[in-house]
């Protein structure tokens, strides 16, 4: 049982920190991107980012379940290639990715409009193209606060249930969170050990959302 | 003297109106919690039982062990109607139903279905553990019914060790049968009656009654039901010839007592 | 060094900057009242801001017409001091000065920090210096990669008299030995005296000469 238990743990965080890694080069040039300016078609780009923290999961679960399933536009697609995606631990990747997205990039976009745009100015004048000038000075210096929202998006991954249960389903050993391990748990009446998964997800996501505080902090204070 | 003595009287004349009329004219609200199988013969049953009584129902479908759960955990209920008698034994064993009211109301038989563009042929069930046939959809085999008798009858083929390994677990027999429709599994192991419903689906083999596990439908009143009376009168109202056709038309096997 | 403005116009907060005219020499005062706009015609220079139309040319190379820009700021290669010095925090003076330099370090690297005094500070931070001192790093930042023109919004405005007079005097004997021109904005009249042959007035985004 603790075995089990062990293995339920490492899978959740290791899925969550593929989701987290898979999210990062997408999430965080967005993040700069929308804090830089205006542009057209930007408030329907932040709409879209912002989707999937306003709609509910399941929701999400079963959008992301017709797009991959066998018979979905993108399911099809990846079994022309032999990759199967839904009901195996790829859609937990994919689920958790989805649903902590919009989290990173608006955690990481106020880090990103904290940096003085003075700064990304000037290092214009000094050779920098915008994306040198992304490297050199606005990721640097709000690298705090993106570590804080990679933190944040890493325990929302953690935490991700309906969406997951949607297009991965709860198969014991394959797609099994922490999660989905407490709801099945607790469907068989074995309340104290959903307890105890329970106990170790506060756990797990308590020291992951203080961390992202403390350095939130750290990040603010550095400003002043 | 007399004038405050007939005042008197119209109040307790219109108490005791009241008072009859809140115990004999007054329709009760049954709630119902029954095996998500039941759905559609159900609530053909319940729309007669409602006409002919004056009762109101409100149904609820699930998966009996989530269901159950419901109850235990204090959810409003007045019957039970469940898909095993596991369920019901565990709610009977917590002092949480009327042991007097349970009755065997119906069965029910397997059937292996595959969607209806699969290119799969399932004939037999060892064909289930074909190569072909990557994903096999059944009732969570440890808590829904549907999947504890499909786990049993995969068992006592000796194929249960080869399928496990490609299942996926559903929330109940219904999302089973979805699960076939949808094409996220090649094959899906689910009640005859809920093969009949679907016309989504192809029923590929049915387990006879010899060979599958005794599948058993009790219904029982709870212990905290706010109107005993009113259930157990739908209880017995499920075990009635009008109810009995319905469920035979839908292809339930009928118990009698 | 020659800068023409042909029917340069920008809108500002208030009014618009409004630009027919050449600048030649070899350093320019810009002086006026505050809110005039020589910032942002500092910045538009630069290539940090778009003018809304007419064409600029700097040395016969045409930057940019109407809204199209034809030279990003990157490739203008001119050094930019602005008013607050703007030293990136979280870069130790050298680095700052390196800062838009690829490859090795340049030659003329040693020589550049002695004139203007900086030596010493290599390898402190921002936040540890002077105004005096961050003034020369932001000086040496700029002048590092060979700029062909120099531009100064308020260079001294906030330090003291007798720092002011030694960043001057570093200030001048830079500029001549690399024989740049530059631009300078200053409310000083002194100072625009002292520092540069031409000066130019700006009032409400028009130039009066």
């Amino acid at each position: 049982m603790q075995e089990e238990l062990a293995r339920v743990i490492l899978f959740t965080i290791t899925m969550s920190v593929i989701a987290v890694v898979c999210i990062l080069p997408l999430g965080i040039p967005l993040a700069w991107i929308l804090a830089r300016g205006n542009w057209r078609g930007k408030a329907l780009v932040e709409t879209l980012v912002s989707l999937p923290l306003v709609l509910p999961p399941v929701a999400v679960g079963l959008i992301l379940l017709k797009l991959l399933g066998r018979r979905g536009p993108l399911g099809r697609f990846f079994e022309s290639l032999g990759i199967e995606v839904a009901f195996t631990w790829k859609a937990v990747v994919v689920a958790s990715a989805v649903m902590a997205f919009p989290l990173l990039v608006r955690t990481a976009r106020t880090s990103f409009e904290n940096v003085d745009l003075r700064l990304e100015s000037l290092a214009r004048t000094l050779g920098k193209g915008p994306w040198g000038v992304f490297w050199s000075v606005s990721l640097p210096l709000a690298s705090r606060g993106i570590l804080a929202a990679t933190l944040l998006a890493f325990a929302r991954a953690l935490g991700e249930f309906g969406a997951t249960m949607m297009v991965a389903g709860n198969i014991q050993g394959e797609t099994s969170t922490l999660s989905l391990s407490i709801y099945h748990l607790i469907q068989l009446g074995e309340d104290s050990q959903a307890w105890t998964l329970c106990g170790i997800s506060i756990g797990i996501a308590f020291l992951a959302v203080l961390a992202s505080e403390l350095l939130n902090q750290k990040a603010r204070a550095r400003e002043t | 003297m007399e004038k405050r003595f007939k005042s008197h009287k119209k109040w307790i004349l219109l108490c005791a109106v009241w008072f009859l009329a809140m115990h004999t004219v007054r329709p009760a609200e049954i709630r119902v919690s029954a095996a998500a199988s039941l759905k559609n013969a159900l609530n053909e049953v319940a729309e007669v039982y409602q006409g002919r009584s004056g009762h109101r129902l409100i149904l609820n479908f699930d998966s009996s062990g989530t269901l159950a759960r419901q109850i235990q955990e204090g959810a409003p209920v007045d019957v039970f109607v469940s898909a095993d008698a596991a369920k019901m034994d565990f709610l009977s064993e917590k002092n949480l139903i009327l042991r007097s009211t349970r009755r065997d109301i119906l069965g029910n038989q397997l059937a292996i279905v595959v969607a209806g563009d699969c290119a799969a042929v399932i004939q037999t069930p060892a064909d289930l553990a074909a190569s072909g046939i990557r994903k096999v959809a059944v009732g969570q085999p440890q808590a829904v019914p549907a999947g504890i008798y499909a786990r049993a009858y995969l068992e006592g083929l000796g194929l249960w060790d080869r399928v496990s390994k490609k299942i996926l677990p559903c929330e109940n027999v219904r999302s089973v049968l979805a699960a076939v429709e949808a094409g996220h599994a090649d094959a899906g192991i689910v009640y005859v009656t809920d093969a009949l419903i679907s016309k989504k689906v192809r029923t590929a083999v049915v387990v006879g009654v010899e060979q599958g596990p005794r599948i058993v439908y009790p219904a029982a009143v709870t212990k905290a039901s706010g109107c005993r009376r009113e259930a157990e009168d739908f209880v017995g109202f499920l075990q009635g010839a009008d109810a009995r056709r319905i469920f035979r038309k839908f292809g339930f096997a009928v118990l009698s007592d | 060094m020659k800068l023409e403005f042909q029917k340069i116009c920008l809108p500002l907060r208030d009014f618009s900057l409004q630009l027919d005219s050449v600048l030649e020499g070899p350093s320019i005062a810009l002086c006026g009242p505050s809110g005039a706009g020589k910032t942002s015609l500092l910045e538009l220079i630069a290539g940090l801001r778009q003018p809304g139309g007419g064409t600029l040319i700097f040395n016969g190379t045409v930057f940019s017409r109407e809204k199209k820009v034809l030279i990003p700021p990157e490739h203008r290669r001119f050094g930019y001091c602005p008013q607050e010095n703007l030293l990136f925090p979280h870069l130790n003076v050298r680095q700052n000065i390196l800062f838009g330099v690829r490859g090795p370090e340049p030659a003329g690297l040693g020589e550049l920090c002695q004139g203007l005094e900086i030596g010493p500070l290599m390898a402190r931070y921002p936040a540890t210096l002077s105004g005096g001192e961050k003034q020369r790093v932001s000086l040496a930042r700029a002048l590092v990669r060979g700029p062909q023109l120099l531009l100064l919004d308020e260079p001294f405005a906030s330090l003291d008299d007798a720092t002011k007079a030694n960043s001057v005097r570093l200030l001048k004997r830079t500029v001549e030995r690399l024989s740049l021109p530059f631009i300078c904005v200053t409310h000083s009249e002194p100072l625009a005296l002292e520092l540069c042959v031409t000066r130019v007035d700006l009032n409400r985004g028009r130039m009066l000469s």
